[in-house]
């Protein structure tokens, strides 16, 4: 892992954190003084499900993915983190485990946070305390969405939705024709929770529609079709 | 005794403030008041300006979210203890869920802006009630990975094994909700139910009572058909399996 000081385009991701920019600049410039971005390669582990959460962070670039293993060693995807933003500061400042692994799936640049510091400073200025709960109720929201699309959508419905969901995130798409770099079929599947088996079958009728192309790499063709497949 | 003691006497026993020091307790019992709710009402509805938090004291209650397609479904059944609507603790924050009376409820109502202004001014306070959040929050992503990893008779059965007790060498969980009402809870069709509970009789399930108490013949080989580790099944406990399903 390399580091480096952060520059005035860092500064810039973090100042979109509605928790940090609520601290105002002489405090924030404080906190961050305090910090360096950190350089991971694909493959890395920026935390393990159990370790004691003694950061937060903001990732800055890159994709990373939040993986729950089993005890029996099997793996499901809960979230795909690829848009600058804080990311485990609920778990981080409520002084518990992180719950899921963090694995760096595209090479990723993060500004590691420790919650003590982050803390104290946070004790000064008590008023930011309603942007921490706010940031709290947002992922909330994620995983009220998260919960009615697994109990109330249809295998279909949950790949278009998530396709287009990515898309939009990854922010890669380029002129007509999509260029998203979409996660292997197998992660897909478990990020949204069907059998790979559903997923193939679920495909096909995708591709029937002219939707998308599921050949090795999945591309959108049609995203308007998409849109009113999610529905 | 008055409401506030009364009310700062629920509140102890509530998971989100039982740490709390007494005189706190009784500052935050002053932003309070009771509620009675009648059976199948809305308590909040989704969307509107949120202006208070409520405790849930005693009773069912039914949280659907509505999708930004504005279809809706139900996706949790909460029950005594549990606190719904946190987003009023934030400026001009809207309800993300609706909550509805499965049954005469009684709650503790809090003012959300006064309970924003007292954790402003209870730093320690803010930060046990940012964890109560967060736990919240693993609870959901549990539900979610239980959602995406066992199938429907593994989660009706892992629900039987929160609430069962030993008796005569057997286990048995009543069954204190209506079987459409854990249906919607479980996010499964009464159809799928009846199948779950079909396939349950084959690892020793049965139904009492007319269908008030589920019978359990053993709750560790069923634990074990539920894919539920032995650590999980030994240490989960009642809160570990609800928070499973």
């Amino acid at each position: 892992m390399r580091s480096r000081p952060l520059s005035e385009t860092d500064y810039d991701i973090v100042r979109q954190v509605p928790f940090l920019s609520a601290l105002g600049g002489a405090r924030l410039d404080n906190l961050m003084a305090k910090c360096r971005v950190e350089c991971h390669s694909r493959g890395e582990h920026l935390f393990r499900a159990g370790d004691v959460a003694r950061n937060f962070y903001v990732l800055l670039s890159g994709h990373l993915r939040l993986v729950k293993v089993s005890p029996q060693g099997e793996e499901t995807v809960m979230h795909f983190l690829t848009q600058p933003g804080a990311f485990a500061e609920a778990v981080s400042l409520a002084g518990r485990a992180y719950p899921v692994e963090c694995e760096v799936m595209e090479d990723c640049e993060i500004i590691a946070i420790p919650r003590d510091t982050y803390l104290s400073v946070l004790r000064s200025a008590p008023d930011v305390m309603a942007e921490v709960l706010a940031g709290l109720l947002r992922w909330e929201r994620f995983f009220l969405e998260e919960i009615f699309k697994i109990r109330h959508t249809k295998p279909i419905q949950r790949i278009a939705s998530f396709l287009i969901d990515f898309e939009e995130r990854s922010g890669e798409n380029l002129g007509g024709e999509d260029e998203t770099n979409f996660p292997e079929k197998r992660q897909i599947a478990s990020r949204i929770g069907i059998t790979p088996e559903t997923f193939s079958r679920s495909l096909r009728k995708l591709e029937a529609t002219g939707a998308i192309a599921a050949g090795s790499k999945l591309r959108i063709l049609d995203r308007a079709v998409l849109v009113e497949l999610s529905r | 005794m008055n409401d506030v003691e009364r009310i700062s006497g629920v509140l102890r026993f509530a998971n989100y403030f039982r740490t709390w020091p007494q005189e706190d307790i009784l500052e935050l019992a002053s932003l309070c008041q009771w509620v009675r709710f009648d059976t199948d009402t809305m308590m909040i509805s989704a969307d509107e300006p949120a202006s208070a938090l409520y405790l849930i004291v005693n009773g069912h209650v039914e949280l659907s979210f509505k999708d930004q397609d504005g279809k809706d479904g139900v996706i949790d059944l909460l029950g005594n203890g549990q606190l719904v609507g946190e987003c009023a603790l934030v400026p001009d924050g809207c309800y993300a869920v609706s909550v509805r009376t499965l049954e005469a409820t009684t709650a503790v109502r809090i003012d959300g802006a006064g309970f924003a202004d007292f954790l402003a001014a209870h730093f320690d306070r803010a930060l046990t009630m940012m964890s109560a959040m967060t736990e919240r929050l693993c609870q959901m992503l549990r539900q979610a990975e239980e959602l995406k990893c066992r199938s429907a008779a593994q989660r009706l059965g892992i629900y039987f094994l929160a609430d069962a007790v030993p008796i005569d060498g057997v286990h048995e969980t009543p069954l204190t909700i209506e079987k459409s009402a854990l249906a919607r809870k479980l996010g499964m069709t009464s159809e799928t139910i009846s199948r779950a509970l079909k396939k349950l009789s084959e690892v020793g399930v049965s139904q009492h009572a007319n269908g008030h108490i589920i019978r359990i013949a053993d709750a560790e080989m069923l634990a074990d058909w539920c894919g539920l580790s032995g650590n999980e099944a030994k240490e989960g406990g009642e809160d570990a399996f609800k928070a499973a399903i």
